[in-house]
């Protein structure tokens, strides 16, 4: 299990030199310069990673929906 | 084909806990790994020798790296946080634990140390983990490059009495080397 409590969707792209590996829970994902991919789990914040969350703006549509329809 | 002599390539990974995992082998020229002596001490009595055993020293991994950018090694080093460019890292921020695994092997598709290699591939891991980097020294001379070298060291066990240090191998007749575990507060490998 992965430390704390940073659970969404986020895409994480390496901008480094360096091939870094993620984790997603239990599964490896390896990224060379510049790619990219979507994990459940936000990894710890280095300059070496880009990190967007993904999840937030279908959140925000979530609440504005809500909000128009109350 | 069974390997005579490991030569030319080796990766290397370096993980802060908590942490993804960087490989270094693009930046890594040279490593050296020296400690984990295990002396016996003999105490004299009137009819023999009883052999005493001592506790094992702890390892030290020094790499010589080359280094470019301050999130390279010196944020290894000094500690901190930085995250947007420019960067700054200084010095007593925090020292962080690291794991450092060094994987030798036949296996071409493996891009990480700590990754899973083929079955009939002949691999060769070194895993330290509960690191930390004790020295960072840099040089540089006029007709060469900046070069540094950064040293690791780990207790070879933790307060607990479970092992920091493991030595992984496949001759090729196995099913080959597991990928690792992230490297947190409760796993080491």
């Amino acid at each position: 299990m992965l430390e704390g409590d940073n659970m969404g969707k986020y895409k994480v792209t390496n901008i480094s030199q360096q091939t870094v590996v993620i984790y997603d829970g239990k599964d490896r994902i390896e990224l060379k310069q510049n790619e990219s991919a979507e994990v459940d789990y936000m990894p710890e914040p280095t300059s070496r990673l880009k990190i967007e969350r993904i999840d937030k703006k279908a959140k925000d549509k979530e609440k504005e929906v809500d909000k128009n329809g109350s | 084909m069974a390997v005579d002599a490991w030569s030319e390539k080796a990766l290397v990974s370096i993980t802060k806990i908590g942490g993804t995992d960087v490989e270094f082998c693009t930046k890594t020229t040279s490593i050296d790994i020296s400690g984990g002596g295990q002396d016996t001490e003999t105490v004299r009595t009137f009819c023999g020798d009883i052999t005493r055993l001592n506790p094992q020293e702890p390892f030290e991994i020094s790499l010589d790296v080359v280094p470019v950018y301050a999130d390279d090694f010196d944020s290894i080093y000094f500690g901190g946080t930085d995250t947007t460019q420019p960067l700054e890292f200084t010095a007593g921020t925090s020292r962080d634990k690291y794991r450092v695994v060094i994987l030798w092997t036949t296996d071409t598709t493996v891009t990480s140390a700590t990754a899973a290699t083929t079955a009939g591939e002949e691999a060769y891991r070194l895993i330290f983990a509960e690191c930390y980097a004790v020295s960072f020294d840099k040089t540089y001379d006029a007709d060469g490059y900046l070069q540094g070298t950064i040293t690791f060291k780990c207790s070879a066990k933790d307060k607990s009495g479970d092992p920091n240090v493991a030595v992984q191998s496949d001759d090729g007749s196995g099913t080959g080397l597991a990928a690792l575990n992230p490297y947190t507060s409760t796993t080491k490998w």
